[in-house]
């Protein structure tokens, strides 16, 4: 192989490492909480930057040290702010039922994050809290 | 109500508040959207018959008759049928008559309290499955104050509906996931199995424990921390013992039921908790076509 080929090889690897890099910067799963209020998206908000938000007129999040938990909620039983944090390395979700607010990292698109989790959302029987809305 | 969201350019899902949850349905792209309107349609249709608190259900005017017998659609027959068979699989422990007993514990308020014991006594004497009889399509009351509740069972039963008609409809690849009971349709679009994962209860942290590898599976966890209130230094959860009224002490804190059927991962899961560990095995080694996997009381994850 002449110089020159190898120079064209490096320079062509070099940009598809840097057009890589790119994409994995703006690849916007793990990165960021999504949070949608009954069935609506709310807003996504960056996991790297400290912040305390308001949802609604019932429940605030706050991100800390890229780490999401519900802080305040109006409903009774307030189980979404016993829920554990979610992260970009434990991502999942917090729910708060009664408002209709759903926190959501989403799994890095990896090799090693489950597709879904099998997990119970509001217990095994049911329609305990049909009818029920709380704050207003 | 609804949010439509493309994930990837693989698959279309949406996600939508129906069984008292929040729940999600994904179907590959190459379907038409208009299944998964679809879909929440169904779960309307579904939600109005075994919702125990809309007046219009029908469910609500079983629980509020004024004959000792009443005639109860297909569907009713089909879930009402199924909560029999799971009572004697049980022993008496899953109990579709539970419902006196719910509405006496109160696991919603933040003030929760642990109900007088006198109250819990009189509602445990209105259970009993065995005070129910189906034929066909009639359903006959021994007692009055018989009140029926169907959660343990309704969203499994929506699962399986739910799959049965994208399956009718073409679909070959999606995914179901009702408030956490998950139902696979075949495989991801790329040709490889779901993952599922189970998680270790009473943890600060999401911890994924174990996964679960699936085709077309059901996957459905059960466990006492998901609706609980602490009283007088106890831990109260909401899986109630019909023998004594109160929350069932099991060594278990979460089983998880792979199999077929949503509608019996639903109902097996909730009695593996009922039962305990030692009881759970036995029980789940006997039916075909069902795996556990437990997570006891000590956080030990058991496969």
């Amino acid at each position: 192989m002449k110089k020159k080929d190898v120079i064209l090889i490096a320079a062509v690897l070099g940009l598809a490492a840097l057009f890589w890099a790119g994409m994995r910067l703006f690849n916007t799963g793990g990165n960021q909480l999504k949070i949608s209020l009954d069935g609506e998206s709310y807003g996504f908000y960056s996991l790297d930057e400290d912040q305390t938000i308001k949802i609604g007129n019932g429940n605030v999040c706050r991100i800390e040290g890229g780490t999401v938990t519900m802080t305040e909620a109006d409903c009774p039983d307030k189980l979404c702010m016993k829920q554990k944090a979610i992260s970009r390395e434990q991502s999942g979700s917090i729910i708060c039922l009664p408002n209709r607010v759903v926190l959501e990292i989403s799994g890095d698109s990896g090799e090693q994050s489950p597709d879904v989790i099998a997990m119970k959302i509001g217990g095994s029987y049911d329609f305990i809290y049909e009818g029920y809305r709380c704050g207003n | 109500m609804l949010s439509g969201c493309k994930r990837t350019d693989q698959e279309e899902s949406r996600t939508g508040f129906y069984f008292d949850t929040v729940i999600s349905i994904q179907i590959d792209s190459g379907q038409d959207e208009q299944l998964l309107d679809d879909c929440f349609i169904l779960c309307d249709e579904i939600e109005k018959i075994f919702s125990r608190t809309l007046p219009e259900s029908e469910l609500y005017k079983i629980n509020h008759r004024s004959e000792n017998q009443v005639e109860v659609s297909d569907e009713m027959a089909l879930v009402i049928g199924a909560g029999l068979e799971y009572y004697e699989l049980s022993g008496g422990a899953l109990d579709i008559t539970i419902a006196p007993l719910l509405d006496v514990w109160d696991f919603k308020s933040e003030d929760a309290a642990v109900p007088e014991a006198g109250q819990i006594a009189r509602a445990a004497e209105k259970v009993g499955a065995s005070k129910l009889s189906l034929d066909g399509n009639r359903l006959s009351f021994d007692s009055v104050d018989t009140q029926i509740d169907l959660g343990a069972l309704a969203k499994g039963y929506a699962a399986d509906r739910l799959k049965e008609y994208l399956v009718s409809q073409g679909v070959s690849s999606g995914l179901i996931n009702l408030g956490g009971n998950v139902l696979a349709i075949g495989k991801k679009t790329d040709g490889t199995k779901w993952t599922v994962g189970i998680q270790m209860p009473f943890t600060l942290r999401n911890e994924t424990v174990t996964t679960v590898q699936t085709e077309g599976e059901s996957v459905v966890s059960s466990g006492v921390y998901e609706r609980h209130f602490e009283a007088e230094g106890r831990y109260y959860h909401h899986i109630l013992d019909p023998a004594t009224g109160y929350p069932v002490e099991s060594d278990l804190w979460q089983a998880t039921i792979i199999s077929e059927s949503s509608l019996a991962g639903d109902a097996l899961s909730t009695i593996c908790i009922l039962k305990g560990r030692e009881e759970a095995q036995k029980l789940i080694d006997s039916i075909d076509g069902a795996e556990v996997i437990f997570v006891t009381d000590q956080g030990q994850l058991i496969k």
